[in-house]
């Protein structure tokens, strides 16, 4: 089959790979017929997450059909349309049991390197480099989905599969970045970055009761997109003071909820000096990560509010402001997608018509065009929100 | 909705002398810390900066990337003592690992207890022949071709709480081990902790099979637990990937970024 593999820094090649084979009981193979480009792949790209092998086939936002199951396979039945949790849970570990599947014990076969950086893994991940487990993505005409039952979702009728395919990662973890943050009615929430995630995080930020919704970000389609879509006041960085701007707009009290759909690539382009001064740690290596929306997102919020945070980040951070927020009371709420926890509500807000993530769907391209689009993606041109591959059309 | 002029409109709310006032001690604030730190780390680098990078300290996370294949980001490097170090156990022939596993424990204890089942989570064994009730023949793959043999008694066999055993006659790996189990807190199933003593060093039992023995103790509870839990064990078996970096097609190479 075809296949979209890293090679290397910003180095994607479409290639010939084996198909995909059943190997444990609880597997299927899903014939692909959408599978996204995420921000966490730019990560990747960029050579921010180091345990990546040439040949790696990257992806894990995605949607098929199923052609094959092992013989343990309950729910599932080879036909089904179905939508895959781009983290894998094992479906019964203590935390896959308790819904934070993102956490799963069993679900990545190479523990050690993230046991040796983390103290702890985490659950394996879709074509997110081998520190995640190392699993073949999904940028790819065939998909092996392990513990098929637990991470797959039959989807409903009248559900597109422009819709469904984001349940996969971006609707989710857009909503549990609000769900964490315990919103309450009358609640300012502040959203960093109006990706696809920070769209989604501001829908259901509105969803769970926040009363008003800004979202921050440069590009002014993205802004535009926010605000038309997903209902945000736009807030652009680059021309307006954060803090400022967050103050003024809160009655001085600053947002109730802040959510950093960022991470670890985040540019403090209004503050040269910062901006030069993460970005050469980073590059002699002694910060791996750049934390300006954190410390933004800290200053900014209300006393006592909480910050929530999906945006990636992956190894060490410098200048973090640990007493603003000590002493200003912040909680703060964090992890990977726990999808697997929020598919069947998420549908339930789609054929309500209260939620449509249809729309970041900017692009549907064909695999071979993947160099191409990940290019298009990471430049943010054309007004690209997601490209969506489609390997067999 | 306001009209999509917000950040104009707010522009014109906030005023230029806030801005000014209330953030100009930060673009002092920041070209201190980067004259100060970043730039003499530069310079510091180039002259051979002795961090010591992640990965060497044992986070294969961050040094995986420089063995996985070219980055043009460096391996994230830290000071000496920034990452907390394990620390080296006092006797080295002595080995202990534990895991939490979601299930009661008479089923942990039930597979466990047949010996015939160990291969399974210790994959550097060949088999293990239950001889009697209390004695089993165990067959190792030896690194050098060579099965290894020793021969396990069992000691205390207390039901779902504890077994222990320990090699009986001549064998070129001495050694007594336990299995413990409990309770764990709440609903969290049951703790189980495996001991292994040996009595030669790390060193030479991981010349013998291959592996340490903390390696040994940790794999095979890891597998322990997959197996209960899940019925499976993760695995990348017959995983397809691309040429890993062979036989280049630059036609679709995604050059010129950045
Ligand atoms: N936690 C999870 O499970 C999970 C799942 C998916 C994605 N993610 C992460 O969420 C983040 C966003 O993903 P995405 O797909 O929307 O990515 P994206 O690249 O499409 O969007 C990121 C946006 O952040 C903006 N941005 C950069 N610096 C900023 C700053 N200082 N202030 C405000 N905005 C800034 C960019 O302009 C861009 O529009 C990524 O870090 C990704 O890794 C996490
Ligand atoms: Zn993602
Ligand atoms: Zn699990």
């Amino acid at each position: 089959m075809r296949a979209l593999c890293w090679n290397g820094t910003n180095d994607l090649r479409v290639e010939r790979v084996p198909d995909p084979v059943l190997v444990n009981p609880h597997d299927v193979i899903v014939k692909v017929s959408l599978s996204s480009v995420c921000g966490s792949d730019l990560h990747l790209l960029g050579g921010y997450v180091p345990t990546m092998q040439p040949g790696d086939i990257i992806g894990h936002e995605f949607l098929g059909e199923i052609v094959e199951k092992g013989p343990e396979v309950r729910y599932l039945n080879r036909g089904d349309r179905i939508v895959t949790v781009s983290i894998i849970g094992c479906g019964h570990c203590g935390h896959c049991q308790h819904g934070d599947s993102s956490l799963c014990d069993n679900s990545n076969p190479k523990p050690e390197a993230a046991r040796a950086a983390y103290g702890h893994c985490g659950a394996g991940i879709f074509g997110y480099s081998h520190a995640f487990g190392g699993y073949a993505g999904s940028h790819a005409e065939y998909v092996r989905v392990p513990y098929a039952d637990f991470n797959g979702f039959r989807v409903p009728e009248g559900i597109t599969d422009e819709q469904a395919v984001f349940v996969s990662d971006a609707v989710p973890t857009g909503y549990m970045a609000a769900d964490m943050a315990g919103i309450k009615p009358g609640d300012v929430v502040a959203v960093w970055g109006c990706g696809g995630v920070g769209q989604m995080a501001m829908r259901s930020a509105y969803l769970l009761g926040a009363e008003r919704v800004i979202g921050i970000d440069r590009f002014p389609d993205r802004l535009r997109a926010a605000q038309m879509k997903a209902g945000a006041e736009p807030l652009d960085y680059t021309r307006v003071d954060v803090f400022d701007a967050l103050q003024s707009m809160t009655g001085g009290r600053g947002p109730d909820v802040c959510i950093d759909a960022v991470g670890m690539e985040a540019d403090s382009g209004a503050n040269a000096l910062e901006d030069l001064y993460d970005r050469a740690k980073q590059v002699v290596g002694l910060q791996s990560d750049r934390p300006a929306v954190l410390r933004q997102m800290i200053e900014a919020c209300r006393k006592g509010g909480t910050l929530s945070i999906v945006g990636v980040y992956g190894g060490v951070i410098d200048k973090f402001p640990m007493g603003a927020a000590m002493n200003k009371g912040l909680t703060f709420r964090m992890g990977q997608q726990n999808g697997q926890r929020y598919a069947e509500r998420l549908f339930g807000h789609i054929v309500k018509g209260e939620l449509d993530p249809s729309y970041l769907m900017t692009h549907r391209w064909s695999l071979d065009d993947g160099p191409k689009g990940y290019r298009m993606f990471k430049d943010k041109a054309d007004d690209c929100l997601r490209v969506v591959f489609a390997p067999h059309a | 909705m306001a009209s999509n002029s917000l950040s104009a409109s707010h522009r014109a709310a906030v005023g230029p002398a806030l801005r000014a006032s209330g953030r100009a001690g930060m673009a002092g604030r920041w070209a201190a810390m980067l004259g100060g730190t970043a730039l003499g780390l530069l310079g510091a680098r180039r002259g051979g900066w002795g961090g010591i990078a992640l990965g060497a300290v044992g986070a294969g996370l961050f040094l995986a990337g420089a063995t996985g294949g070219p980055l043009a980001l460096p391996t994230v490097v830290l000071p000496a003592g920034i990452l907390p170090r394990r620390r080296p156990h006092r006797t080295p022939e002595r080995t202990q690992s534990v895991v939490t596993i979601a299930a009661p424990a008479e089923e942990v204890y039930r597979f466990w207890r047949n010996f015939a089942n160990l291969p399974k989570l210790m994959p550097w064994l060949d088999r293990v022949d239950v001889l009697s009730a209390t004695e089993s023949q165990w067959i190792a793959k030896g690194t050098d071709g060579e099965p290894v043999r020793w021969r396990v008694a069992l000691d205390r066999v207390d039901e779902n709480e504890l077994l222990t055993w320990h090699t009986a006659g001549e064998t070129p790996l001495p050694h007594r081990a336990s299995l413990m189990l409990k309770p764990a807190p709440g609903d969290r199933g049951t703790e189980v902790r495996l001991t292994l003593v040996h009595r030669h060093p790390p060193a030479e039992v991981a010349r013998l099979l291959g592996l340490t023995p903390e390696r040994q103790a940790h794999d095979a509870l890891l597998r322990l637990k997959q197996r209960i839990e899940t019925g499976e064990l993760s695995t990348l078996d017959r995983q397809p990937h691309g040429n890993r970096g062979l036989g280049l097609n630059p036609a679709s190479r995604l050059g010129g970024v950045e």
